[in-house]
């Protein structure tokens, strides 16, 4: 990656990482990635991008804590394992109850566009306005 | 972390400059930068001319009653070293 590139790489990188954390937060990461921009040396810049990236994830796990209730999580777990047996059903060919194998993977597929559904929400919720200046 | 911010209370600090003196990885120092403001103890301010081609920095020092916090729990923990001393003198 040429020097440009670069540049342009970890100035979209520090835009994503500013953009997830909560609006408190945004104004302390956008000084330790200008502050990153000031240390010498390959390796203590590294070390110093590594305390920021702790520092989104942190946030991020805090904002996906307020948007995950018990309920969607069983709905995901639900979903997830549903997809999963009904698919393993259908690729083994399974044929039972009167029911044929492609009976099995459309069930499979209706279950990971449930679970399609529940990620977007999750997503949608853990972006949110409303999120963002709880966090 | 609050000796360092002390030795020159008025001066305004790089956050590199503390982590470099206090040890503190970046990750560790930024949440406490950010609860000491967010209980009044410390300034920040950006830099108001950055070195050419660099982004402005951000500056931190002590508030007033962040001074007067940073100290009292400084000579508290002193004070608690003292009596933990005789004890461990006891104890070789």
């Amino acid at each position: 990656m040429n020097g440009a590139a670069r540049v342009r790489y970890e100035h979209w990188i520090e835009r994503c990482a500013i953009a997830v954390c909560p609006p408190g937060e945004r104004r302390w990461l956008a000084a330790m990635f200008a502050e990153s921009a000031a240390i010498d040396g390959e390796r203590a810049r590294s070390a110093w991008l590594t305390g920021a990236a702790a520092i989104v994830s942190a946030a991020i796990g805090a904002r996906l804590a307020v948007v995950l209730s018990v309920r969607i999580c069983v709905a995901a777990a639900v979903a997830a394992l549903l997809a999963w047996s009904l698919m393993a059903l259908a690729y083994v060919e399974f044929e039972a109850l009167g029911a044929d194998d492609d009976v099995f993977l459309v069930a499979s597929g209706v279950a990971a566009t449930a679970l399609g559904g529940i990620a977007i929400s999750i997503a949608r919720a853990v972006f949110s306005r409303e999120v963002l200046a709880s966090g | 972390m609050l000796a360092a911010l002390l030795a020159d209370r008025t001066a305004w600090r790089h956050g590199y400059d503390i982590s470099r003196e206090t040890a503190l990885k970046s990750g560790t120092l930024y949440p406490i930068l950010m609860r000491l403001e967010r209980h009044g103890w410390l300034e920040s301010r950006w830099e108001d001319e950055p070195a050419p081609g660099k982004p402005r920095r951000h500056l931190y020092r002590l508030s007033a009653s962040g001074v007067a916090e940073a100290r009292a729990l400084l000579e508290q923990r002193a004070a608690h070293a003292a009596t933990l001393r005789p004890a461990e003198e006891l104890g070789r």
